[in-house]
């Protein structure tokens, strides 16, 4: 499957780097070049992970990772409301299949699954490993 | 009216300085604390230091009872997440949102708020305002120096373009009759000649109306 992710920070590249080693073709989208560093260098080299530097907004970009043909768009950057944009562009205008968005708002969460995109909380993830370790304080 | 807008940068600040001046009342929002103060100095209106995109800010900025809600600052997905939470979760009727980015129109028309702003189209249309429009072309007197054959050039932004020469209020007693495009088809003017940007009309006209002429040609939307 072709995936797109908007967002190399940690997440992003960490995901990247599970889908390759899982055989699908992946391209990561993020404004800052620097951030690819976290990729891992030879699925670059190989071509099963493609890096584009620039801005995922911009339908140029979004077509030239293959938006079109992709079948999963994940949105981790850092802002809740910039993911919230590229995954409902993802959705409602290039009409991808499956998108997920990271979101901790919980008003902006709700909006989102409306318009058929799945959402993660990355907040909410932390606060329940802690409570798990905490065990039932 | 109660207008609630994001954005005390230069298009913000100026849009609440004349929402103001019309007796509206007017809430602005800013991450800015230094640029929010500033506006609010010019105003005398109340605001806010922080994101729009918060249920907290603006359920603070009294989003439920606001009539619109304008999100202008220079971050399309701010102002698009403002405006669908103001909208879904507050209930204002009304929102506006200026797309920096053109790419963005698209996706903020189809969730759903009301009315999108192109900057580039403002740019546009603000910087064809401000050209010289092209000049009358007064190409031979006729008749004695009654009639006068003239050329225009469309602009780009003329009220003209899209439309056929029938559906152009032209003065009495001018007839278009040539319309040569930029890449040089020449067509015989007829009613059903559609004009289009950049076309060169060859018209006569009674030499009293060649400047009204010229006015219906160029005149901007």
């Amino acid at each position: 499957m072709n995936v797109i992710i908007a967002g190399a920070g940690r997440a992003g590249a960490a995901l990247a780097a599970r889908l390759a080693e899982g055989g699908h073709r992946v391209t990561v989208i993020d404004p800052d070049r620097r951030t690819f560093d976290a990729l891992p260098r030879p699925r670059i080299d190989s071509g099963e992970i493609t890096v584009i530097e620039g801005d995922g907004a911009s339908n140029d970009v979004l077509e030239k990772a293959g938006i079109q043909e992709a079948g999963l768009f994940i949105a981790v950057a850092e802002q809740d409301v910039r993911n919230g944009l590229l995954a409902q562009k993802a959705k409602l205008i290039y009409r991808v299949k499956r998108v997920i968005c990271s979101v901790k708002d919980e008003y902006l969460s709700a909006i989102y699954r409306g318009a058929g995109i799945e959402t993660v909380n990355p907040a909410q993830m932390e606060i329940e490993q802690v409570m798990a370790m905490l065990g039932g304080v | 009216m109660y207008v609630i807008v994001s954005g005390a940068g230069s298009l913000g600040s100026a849009l609440a300085a004349s929402l103001v001046a019309a007796g509206h009342e007017v809430f602005v929002i800013d991450p800015d604390a230094a640029l929010l103060a500033r506006a609010q100095e010019d105003l005398g209106s109340v605001g806010r230091a922080g994101y729009a995109s918060s249920v907290a800010v603006l359920t603070e900025a009294g989003a439920a009872r606001a009539q619109i809600f304008v999100a202008v600052t220079p971050s399309d997905e701010e102002n698009l997440a403002a405006c669908q939470l103001a909208k879904r979760v507050l209930q204002t009727p009304r929102t506006v949102a200026l797309a920096n980015q053109p790419d963005n129109v698209r996706l903020f028309e189809t969730v759903g708020v009301d009315a999108v702003v192109s900057k580039i189209d403002v740019l546009i249309a603000n910087l064809a305002g401000s050209l010289p429009a092209h000049p009358l072309l007064k190409l031979m007197p006729v008749a004695a120096g009654s009639r006068e054959v003239v050329g225009i050039k469309i602009p780009a932004l003329s009220v003209a373009v899209g439309r056929a020469v029938r559906e152009i209020s032209l003065p009495y007693g001018s007839m278009v009759i040539l319309v040569v495009s930029a890449d040089g088809k020449v067509q015989t003017g007829q009613p059903d000649t559609v004009l289009q940007a950049e076309d060169e009309v060859i018209a006569v006209a009674p030499a009293d109306a060649a400047e009204t002429l010229w006015e219906a040609l160029t005149e901007l939307r």
